[in-house]
């Protein structure tokens, strides 16, 4: 019974700490997740690194990435130049080629540079594209879905009926055959993987609307006479950015997986440009001679995926009330 | 319970037409297409070309070319652009290579991600659960082929598994135990790094739903009725934790079609998806757009089987 | 602390505290009383202040982060804080049954009402199934509800929420009462 005298938080109103923000638990919570926090920085790592790939490759171009040096080809990572042969421009920056050297004698380094700005450009532009996409459809069918089209069918019905159609399309096999059929090009990836991705964020910012406006404060927000865009903007819209929110995080991994498994089979980003994905696609050929030229990428794919991956699954766990509170 | 069927049949005929005509359009619209795989063969001249197109009919309007195709599928008589082989004769072999590999990856899935799923729940927090996720995470994070690649590399020199193709050639002449063994062992590794993926995400799914139902009243009733910790778990708790994972068993039919071509074109395993892949390599329109609908059909019939069987088991859905 | 051996349970200085990442939250604090063979003790407060906290704590069914700090609890001369899983088994639903407060939540929705009221008699008792069901059958006419052979092979979802609670009831009582 010596628990008596420590002190402790007691239920007693008067006693209670001050409320805390949502914003406040959020990050409370979140910190608690180390794991998250450390593939948090690893992303933030990961943004600075792929603008200076942007910067450092092609417009101030401090590593470049193309330069073919035959003599000093399928060096293994951290060796030095042969600095006799090679005319001095064209020597490597750092004085070694820090991720080796490929089949053609380019500085594997300064193209996982330029890769990473491109594979996160499809990245986010992809998912971009498909939450764009799915908050437009999803909020159609939650606020208007009432309204009759052409006396046949609801909007919500129309919209719902068409995400089933698109969800039951075989996607990666379709992504594959419509990306295979178009002019190769970085742009007709990103939008083919964000269009063929939108179902799930259609599917539940509907369902979020559709649960909160059953709500009383909704309801309540209603019956003051608020006008209809306040309602949206003030309490609709920050509920149904949680999930939105979580799906994205996801959704990059995802489509900068999609992008190396389309680089595997050949329709991936095609050259000039580098992306891991195409990096660690012709690195699989030389897996005995070369090993580097394909774990370097793969691992990095891997990595950053992963930390996408547990960002998402930590911002699910500090902004779900529900799971909170457990 | 019958009349529920028929329309949902209906409605998924209705779904499968619209697919089909967009999966259609698409596949036509693209620029590409099966005359201009080879531009630079100088042997390809217009006039060849222009019989190719009307061969084809890609000079008819698109309605009409959709027509054509769901003529000659029906009648059977649908031919690939490429070998002039009957599109569903070769669907259909391939669809049996595909299977066993399917079959047996999701066994391996659905046995080993229900015990790591409920044992993390179980122990929420525990380094079991912790370690369990992270492994799970690591596994999707994985490009599939570079994770096939590590482990062909690591495996095949230590168990001599091998990793080309279904069986082995020039067997022919042995006895039929032994060309089953054959196929078996060769099915072992995709089979298995098909699977990774799968437990990952499986696993994950029946965590967070097995913990959903743990925290639920009736299972506190249970307990208070002085229940073993295990009926509780597996009696009370799973059943209502299963539910869910009905649904998810009519998703993972398309799998057998989209999910498979990287790891069929790694092990050379002549299944559907490797089929598709070398269509669309030779534009092979007929078989690019059979397959993509078959894919479809196969969607919505999982659909059907898992909206049926939620109903048998759970008492509070009834079919009407 | 006057455990003598006259009284049935017998709880004393009971702490019951819940764990969470903003500290420790005192449910229960300091709480004592005994109950004798054939005696009701009915507990009166205003909701949050631990009734059922305490009862949980009895019953050993306190989930994370929940967790009796101190105190004892004495039933029948055996402390049940002190007593193996395996043991405390044996007391729930047989000799200390529980009675939840929602009907809706408390019955599981995918078993009959007669699987979810039998299970006890099963476990607890060496009746045949054919018994446990007449029991069953026995124990619902009790409480008036009607026609109780038929509603046995019924869902909790099938029933009205008044004889849900009159179920949630039967399901709560223990062997031994």
């Amino acid at each position: 019974m010596n628990t008596v005298n420590r002190p402790v938080a007691s239920v007693d109103a008067e006693k209670l700490p001050p409320p805390e923000t949502p914003w406040q638990e959020f990050i409370r919570v979140y910190k608690k997740d180390r794991l998250a926090v450390v593939s948090s920085i690893v992303l933030a790592i990961l943004v600075v690194v792929g603008i200076s790939g942007k910067v450092f490759t092609e417009w101030v171009v401090v590593f470049d990435a193309e330069v073919v040096r035959l003599p000093d080809k399928f060096l293994p990572p951290l060796s030095t130049p042969s600095v006799d042969i090679i005319p001095a421009p064209d020597l490597p920056q750092l004085g070694v080629y820090v991720f080796g050297t490929d089949e053609l004698g380019r500085d594997v380094f300064a193209r996982m540079l330029q890769g990473s700005f491109v594979s996160l450009s499809i990245g986010f532009v992809a998912v971009g594209i498909s939450v764009v996409v799915g908050i437009l459809l999803g909020g159609l069918a939650g606020f208007f879905g009432n309204i009759q089209l052409l006396k046949i069918m609801t909007v919500d019905t129309l919209i719902m009926r068409f995400t089933d159609v698109m969800l039951c399309i075989p996607t990666f096999f379709l992504i594959l055959t419509v990306v295979a059929l178009l002019p190769p090009s970085i742009y007709n990836i990103m939008i083919v993987i964000g269009l063929f991705g939108w179902m799930g964020t259609c599917r539940f910012v509907r369902a979020e609307i559709l649960a909160l406006r059953q709500q009383d404060f909704v309801v309540a927000a209603e019956a003051l006479g608020l006008p209809k865009a306040r309602i949206i903007f003030r309490h609709l819209v920050p509920n149904a950015l949680a999930p939105v929110l979580v799906s994205t995080t996801i959704g990059v991994a995802t489509a900068i997986l999609t992008e190396s498994g389309l680089s595997f089979l050949g329709f991936g980003v095609q050259p000039p440009y580098a992306t891991w994905g195409n990096i660690l696609t012709d690195g699989k050929g030389f897996i005995f001679d070369a090993p580097w030229l394909f774990v370097i990428p793969g691992m990095a794919i891997f990595v950053v995926v992963l930390a996408f991956n547990i960002v998402g699954e930590g911002l699910r766990e500090a902004l779900n009330p529900k799971l909170r509170r457990r | 319970m019958l009349a529920y069927i028929g329309r949902n049949i209906a409605l998924r005929v209705v779904l499968l037409f619209i697919v089909s005509v967009l999966i259609h359009g698409l596949i036509h619209l693209a620029p590409g297409e099966p005359s201009a795989v080879d531009p630079s063969n100088p042997r390809m001249k217009p006039q060849d070309i222009a019989k190719i197109r009307a061969a084809f009919h890609l000079d008819d309007p698109l309605y009409l070319q959709y027509v054509y195709w769901v003529r000659d599928l029906a009648r059977g008589e649908l031919k690939s652009f490429k070998d002039n082989q009957p599109v569903l004769g070769k669907i259909w072999r391939r669809f049996l290579n595909s299977l066993p590999l399917f079959i047996c990856s999701t066994l391996i899935v659905w046995t080993l991600a229900f015990p790591v799923g409920i044992q993390a729940a179980i122990r929420r927090g525990a380094v079991f659960d912790r370690s369990s996720t992270l492994v799970a995470y690591a596994l999707i994070s994985f490009p599939g082929f570079f994770l096939s690649y590590i482990m062909i590399l690591g495996v095949v020199e230590v168990f001599h598994v091998p990793v080309i193709g279904l069986r082995t050639f020039g067997m022919e002449g042995a006895t039929g135990a032994f060309q089953f063994m054959d196929r078996v062992w060769h099915l072992v590794l995709p089979s298995l790094l098909g699977a990774l993926g799968g437990i990952a995400i499986l696993s994950r799914y029946v965590r967070s739903q097995m913990l959903e139902v743990v925290s639920q009243d009736y299972v506190r009733t249970a307990k208070a009725k002085g229940l073993h910790q295990d009926v509780v778990i597996y009696r009370h708790a799973l059943r209502n934790a299963l539910l869910p994972f009905i649904t998810m068993f009519g998703l993972l039919i398309p799998g057998l079609v989209g999910g498979s071509v990287i790891f069929e074109t790694i092990f050379a395993w002549p299944g559907l998806g490797l089929l598709g892949y070398e269509a669309i390599l030779s534009r092979d329109f007929p078989v690019i757009l059979t397959l993509n609908v078959f894919g479809a059909m196969l969607t919505l019939l999982g659909t059907l089987v898992s909206d049926v069987l939620y109903g048998v088991a759970d008492p509070r859905i009834r079919l009407e | 602390m006057n455990s003598s051996n006259s009284h049935l349970l017998d709880v004393s200085h009971l702490y019951t505290s819940f764990f969470s990442d903003k500290g420790e939250i005192r449910a229960v604090e300091d709480v004592s009383f005994s109950i004798q063979p054939g005696q009701t003790l009915a507990l009166v407060g205003e909701s949050g202040c631990g009734k059922s906290v305490m009862a949980l704590s009895i019953m050993q069914l306190l989930d994370y982060p929940g967790r009796v700090v101190s105190g004892k609890i004495v039933f029948k001369g055996h402390d049940l804080l002190t007593l193996p899983n395996k043991e405390i088994r044996k007391v729930r639903g047989n000799q200390i049954g529980m009675v939840f407060q929602e009907p809706m939540t408390s019955l599981n929705p995918v078993f009959t009402i007669g699987d979810q009221i039998g299970e006890v008699l099963e476990i607890h008792t060496t009746l045949s199934r054919h018994e446990v069901r007449q029991e069953v059958i026995r124990l619902l006419e009790k409480v008036h509800i009607p026609s109780a052979e038929q509603r046995i092979n019924q869902y909790p979802h099938e029933m009205s929420g008044g004889m849900k609670t009159t179920c949630n009831d039967c399901d709560g009582v223990s062997v031994q009462a």
